[in-house]
């Protein structure tokens, strides 16, 4: 029982950053259309930046996160603004992959070389405070904060989609952006808004990541895309809730299953939800929008 | 000269077969499909190719001549695909394109489960049979099919279901099936070059044909432009020489210049490096200015 | 036996039919109309009869066969062929290559053929290139045979869509809204050409709001509204019927405006909210 809570928690943190990760991909995706293969590489910069200000510049644990989710944002800013906005025009889905293929090759070129084409730590001395020792369950700080933040940052950015004008206005942009112009909306501004918000929560997901799992590299950005893409499909695309949900499912069904069934199995168990979800309900568990059937 | 050859020859090797990966992503597009499936398929057939290749090794017989490997790539190829095709095609478009992503990542988890069959994070050693003189024969087999589809009955097919598909229907085309084929034909070339890569690397772990190949297969074909079969190739050709050029001032970051390519390359050049339109127009307007004088 | 016959033929969308019960017939060899405000369900009933949707109850028969169990790329060869509102061209593809692939429906190749070089495509190709000049020289748009398809200008694709369209060698031809945005010297061209094609023993069917276009062209005219079947007779017989002429310059159209009238009336005793536009 005292195994199968801790895993749950192990699993649980783990599924927060998937779920923080695929929300920041998912909003993308679901509002302007792109699947963008670089945005894992976003979140190690958000973990890169990071660790350098701590390293180099000994930031404590909290102005640190705050670097990285601004040096994140800034490149999400900048990668839209000089690769995606030109497209914007004549929007179609080969033409945005084959561009964030290439922001990928940039992006992962300057994460190794910064890193210097090795794996990196945090200092252990970073997150201070104790373990979480209660009943004999385990948890490193850095899993905590992946167990509150997450969720916060979920409710919050629904409630700013749901509740705020900012929010409807990204939606608005994301389902035509011609008519939210007609509309008065400024597009670039949310635009704008919808790329630092998804880029910065990328960052946050790779910062708590990296401190969470001991790991700052590019590869950890990797993981976060392949199963945060994984989490937005399970739980649904369009919705923010989904995304968030699918990583928690993800994460969770990963660490479970690798303790209970084999320690080989947990990327299968993923990605045969994934393609079974992509086979028999592609609009995930909470999702709504359905493409167009092929003729 | 031959200073140069001894360097570069198995970029060139590389280059060609990842011309082969690139035009199996070409013919997805072709009839429609954003597909990069055939890298899964290329890594299912080097398996295979490569077990048994080592089974005979290893009970001390010689291994089977180039030729059949290359046969069984292109078959378990094609067979994979066909198979595959079934529930994959009655996907939407977009649908289709997430899956056959998840193919290839599943492609890496099934080679690291069947460890028994395939040595999993160990992999398999690959004798390598080819002889540099081999690729460009293979290539030019490939291209020769290519040539012929073009202008053939089921290349103008292939277009038609891209362009309108409705349209092509109340034509009497079989849309599904001419994406089956499309399909498959892509497996078969998938299959053929992941033996090659296999052979050339001499190693067959499951990384060895994953995302970043895929990307980097289709990101060829559209840089080289998607509209006709030499672009992939010469696509490939580029992606690989390029960064050898900039490799003394940028040292081992010289993939960067990739990157800036395809972004560029999309923003000012979407069609491609190669494009038919922009070549046929050229030579009516030569024509017309002959006839004038 | 006619070459189409539309049996108590209902499309429904959910809440809406867009076609309602409705029963027409064109006898083989006629050229017919099928006339009707917009929205009335026309193109509904094109692509129903065209194989490329399919009705909720009824039936369709094409030269007396049924064909609710066929499939879209069947209808083909049993004789259909359809141009299309917003003209739906290949991009890519050169103005012969369109006809070219409506010819290939006849030929006898399969894929094996296409991917390795033989005498037999080489023939097959050669006869079909030579019978697409053909047919572009019949639309007289054979100039244009090399020039990309979509740089043709509005009149000259439609053009290009008919000789696409013929070339499946149908029985039975569907128009939709051939002449639309021409003018009067243009659509007289394409009635024209229809006509000629007529001649060669094809069933025409079109779909059209010009109705001088119709009452010149065709020998019959069905009238729909709503989805729903209004008359069938002569051209004159129609056009001059007060059901028609009610429908088309829109008798319901009056009384919502009645109704509209009353309503700001109504409203105006309790707040002045300024002009109804209707």
């Amino acid at each position: 029982m005292r195994l199968f809570l801790q895993q749950l928690l192990n699993g649980l943190a783990l599924g927060s950053a998937y779920g923080t990760f695929a929300m920041s991909f998912g909003l993308i995706f679901a509002t302007m259309g792109i699947l963008n293969v670089a945005h894992g590489t976003i979140a190690t910069f958000g973990a890169i930046s990071g660790w350098i200000v701590v390293k180099q510049f000994g930031f404590s644990f909290i102005p640190a996160l705050a670097v990285g989710v601004a040096v994140a944002a800034t490149i999400g800013i900048l990668t839209d603004r000089l690769a995606f906005q030109p497209l914007r025009a004549r929007a179609n889905t080969l033409g945005y992959l084959i561009t964030s293929i290439g922001v990928w090759i940039v992006l992962i070129s300057l994460g190794e070389t910064a890193l210097n084409h090795q794996i990196e730590v945090f200092p252990p001395d970073l997150l201070s405070g104790p373990r979480l020792a209660a009943t004999d369950i385990y948890l490193a700080p850095g899993q905590v904060w992946l167990l509150v933040v997450g969720p916060i940052a979920a409710i919050a950015l629904y409630l700013v989609l749901t509740r705020t004008q900012i929010g409807s206005m990204i939606r608005a942009v994301g389902f035509s952006e011609v008519w939210s112009r007609i509309s008065g909306v400024s597009t670039t501004f949310v635009i704008l808004s919808t790329v630092a918000i998804s880029a910065g929560l990328a960052g946050l997901a790779g910062y708590l990541s990296s401190i969470a799992f001991d790991n700052v590299s590019v590869p950890l950005g990797e993981g976060l895309l392949l199963k945060g893409f994984a989490a937005v499909v399970v739980g649904g695309f369009g919705d923010v809730r989904g995304a968030f949900l699918g990583g928690l499912i993800i994460g969770t069904v990963e660490v479970l299953g690798a303790q209970y069934v084999s320690g080989q199995f947990r990327d299968v168990i993923t990605f045969g939800l994934l393609i079974l979800f992509l086979l028999f309900r592609p609009e995930g568990i909470f999702g709504e929008i359905r493409f167009g059937a092929v003729r | 000269m031959s200073q140069f050859w001894d360097i570069y020859s198995i970029n060139v090797e590389f280059a060609l077969v990842l011309g082969i990966f690139a035009l199996s992503a070409y013919l997805g597009l072709w009839s429609g499909v954003l597909s990069l499936a055939p890298i899964a398929f290329g890594a299912g057939a080097a398996y295979v190719s490569a077990r048994l290749a080592y089974d005979k090794i290893m009970i001390g017989e010689a291994n089977y001549p180039l030729i059949t490997h290359l046969i069984v790539g292109m078959v378990i190829g094609g067979l994979l695909a066909w198979v595959t095709s079934f529930p994959l095609l009655r996907l939407g478009s977009h649908y289709l394109a997430l899956a056959t992503i998840t193919l290839v990542l599943i492609a890496r988890v099934i080679a690291l489960n069947l460890d028994k069959y395939t040595g999993g994070t160990i992999g398999i050693m690959v004798e390598r049979q080819i002889r540099f003189w081999h690729i460009p024969i293979i290539i030019g087999v490939v291209s020769l099919v290519f040539a012929c589809l073009r202008k053939s009955r089921f290349g103008f097919a292939m277009d038609a279901v891209r362009e309108q598909p409705e349209v092509a229907t109340s034509l009497g085309i079989n849309v599904q099936r001419v994406r089956r084929y499309a399909f498959t034909f892509a497996g078969v070339l998938g299959g053929l070059a992941g033996v090659m890569q296999a052979q050339l690397v001499q190693y067959l772990v499951p990384e060895t044909m994953y995302v970043e190949l895929a990307f980097i297969a289709i990101a060829s074909a559209v840089l080289g432009g998607a509209y006709i079969w030499v672009g992939p190739l010469i696509g490939a050709l580029l992606y690989t020489a390029i960064p050898e050029f900039v490799e003394p001032f940028l040292g081992a970051s010289k993939n960067i210049v990739n990157g800036a390519l395809l972004v560029i390359i999309m923003i000012f050049r979407q069609r491609g490096v190669i494009d038919p339109v922009q070549f046929r127009n050229l030579m009516m307007r030569r024509r017309s200015r002959r006839a004038e004088a | 036996m006619n070459a189409l016959d539309c049996l108590s033929v209902t499309r429904q969308f959910g809440g809406l039919s867009a076609v309602k019960n409705l029963s027409f017939s064109v006898p083989a060899g006629a050229i017919a109309g099928l006339v009707g405000p917009n929205g009335a369900g026309k193109t509904t009933v094109l692509n129903l009869v065209s194989g490329l949707d399919r009705p909720t109850s009824g039936s369709i028969c094409i030269s007396g066969q049924d064909t609710s169990r066929l499939k879209g790329r069947e209808f083909a060869r049993l004789g259909i062929a359809r141009t299309y509102q917003n003209m739906k061209m290949f991009k890519g593809m050169s103005v012969l290559e369109h006809v070219i692939v409506g010819l290939d429906l006849q030929r006898r190749t399969t894929f094996f053929h296409s991917i390795v070089p033989n005498p037999i495509d080489r023939k097959e190709r050669a006869a079909i290139r030579a019978e697409a000049m053909e047919l572009l020289k019949v639309m007289s748009i054979d100039r244009f045979a090399d020039l990309e398809a979509v740089t043709l200008s509005y009149g000259l694709q439609r053009r290009l869509e008919i000789a696409r369209a013929i070339a499946t060698k149908p029985k039975l031809l569907l128009l939709d809204e051939p002449t639309a945005g021409m003018n009067q010297k243009e659509s007289s061209e394409v009635g024209e050409v229809l006509r000629e094609l007529h001649a060669t023993g094809i069933t025409i069917l079109v779909v059209e709001h010009n109705v001088k276009f119709v009452s010149d062209l065709c020998e019959t005219a069905t009238v729909i509204n709503f989805g729903e079947l209004l008359m069938t007779g002569t051209p004159s017989e129609v056009f001059k019927s007060q059901i028609v002429r009610d429908a088309y310059l829109g008798k319901q159209r009056d009384e919502r405006l009645a109704t509209f009238s009353n309503l700001r009336r109504a409203r105006k005793r309790s707040i002045d909210i300024g002009q109804f536009s209707t």
